[in-house]
């Protein structure tokens, strides 16, 4: 059952580092998430040749692939990995 | 009294757990580590019995438990 | 053993606690602290789970407090060990605490809830397959015209959000205090808490229905009143 980002660390061995796995890779979900975003802005903005829009893409695609990989290593879903977050500017898509 | 306007029956308890178990005064509290006004990680005493997933189970019970309560209590 | 409950803190060093019971039948009293008291019962366990009836049970300690008190309600399972650690915790934040409850006197909150929102926001997902199937395109551009749709999808949720926010707020926010407004975007569901003050309660509750009048696709709910839980400033000690 997926659980929200725990309000505490524990600090005892075993969950402690459950927690940090945790913390981490909703770091870098969330990153991957804003990188994704920026990509789709450039784009649809029509500023990339369709050979790069490809590799852009495929390259995305795998990082995708890769954080499922250790998402489902870690046994976590995406509700695990939610941080709440305000990034102000960097995440606004409004033109 | 409460007042439950709207047609979802579990609406009253969802809304209630929302609050006590997530918002309040907390007097032993949680040391957080910010980053840019960014909250990211909280160390503190574990003083509570881990509630989310028992407060995710909850959301689905129904008003009847409510209205038992009430009875009770009131 | 006995351990202390503590259900929020009043506005005055006693109380009137005739009848009020607690979590498993204790009495519930007062510890007093300078102007104001903790309300707290004695529990015989350590640890309190939180069930419909234990978290109703908790407001309803407060609810009754409330009708003669200002009242700040504490976060579920508040348990220490003794009145005096108690005590000792309330000294330093003792002005936070009077300051809160001279903000929040004769004031009570109402929760709202609103789904239907963006019909289409939840089946992004499946724009996503469909329209990935149907084109030929090279993988790495497939993907991400279906992540761009998706991403449409939800900026359009959110706009819709927000447009529906500011059309409850101006049938809502003239018979309140203050509102505290916040999206789930995984449910879709717009949340608000709302600070109102006793005697403009009915109005209030006159506004939701009129709020959900002219509104009538989306799903508007009001539960309340409820302890302030929301609007509760006062934080404690750091602990480093």
């Amino acid at each position: 059952m997926p659980r929200p980002m725990p309000s505490r660390l524990a600090t005892d061995g075993e969950t402690a580092a459950d927690d940090l796995v945790r913390l981490v890779l909703a770091l870098v979900e969330t990153l991957r998430q804003l990188v994704e975003r920026q990509a789709i802005r450039r784009v649809e903005g029509g500023q990339l040749a369709d050979d790069d829009v490809e590799r852009l893409g495929l390259a995305l695609l795998r990082l995708e692939q890769r954080m499922d990989g250790l998402k489902a290593h870690f046994g976590l879903q995406d509700d695990d990995l939610s941080l709440r977050l305000d990034l102000g500017d960097l995440a606004d898509e409004r033109e | 009294m409460k007042v439950r306007i709207g047609h979802e029956r579990n609406t009253a308890i969802a809304d209630l757990l929302d609050r006590a178990l997530n918002k309040g005064v907390v007097l032993w509290g949680e040391a957080t580590i910010s980053l840019a006004g960014v909250d990211l990680v909280y160390v503190g005493l574990k003083v509570l019995v881990s509630s989310v997933e028992t407060a995710q189970r909850m959301r689905s019970v129904h008003a009847s438990d409510v209205a038992l309560l009430g009875r009770r209590g009131a | 053993m006995t351990m202390l409950y503590v259900y929020g803190i009043v506005d005055s060093p006693r109380f009137d606690r005739t009848s009020l019971k607690g979590h498993d039948g204790a009495d519930v009293f007062a510890v007093p602290c300078g102007d104001c008291a903790a309300v707290a019962s004695d529990l015989s366990r350590r640890t309190i789970a939180p069930s419909p009836r234990s978290v109703w049970l908790h407001e309803h300690v407060l609810d009754t407090l409330m009708r003669r008190h200002a009242v700040l309600p504490l976060r579920f399972a508040t348990i220490v060990p003794d009145a005096g650690m108690l005590r000792n915790r309330l000294r330093p934040m003792h002005r936070a605490l009077a300051g809160d409850l001279r903000r929040l006197r004769g004031k009570i909150e109402f929760a709202l809830r609103v789904t239907n929102i963006h019909a289409g926001w939840l089946h992004a997902g499946d724009a996503e397959r469909d329209g990935a199937a149907a084109q030929v395109l090279p993988p790495g551009t497939r993907y991400l015209r279906a992540k761009a749709e998706r991403w449409r999808e939800r900026t359009a949720g959110e706009d819709a959000a927000r447009r529906i926010e500011r059309e409850l707020r101006r049938h809502l926010d003239p018979v309140a205090e203050n509102a505290v407004w916040a999206l789930a975007t995984r449910s879709a569901t717009l949340t608000a808490s709302y600070l109102v003050e006793r005697k403009e309660v009915s109005a209030f509750v006159a506004a939701v229905v009129d709020a959900r009048a002219c509104h009538p696709a989306l799903d508007v709910s009001c539960t309340g009143p409820w302890a302030p839980y929301s609007f509760v400033t006062v934080r404690p000690p750091e602990a480093w």
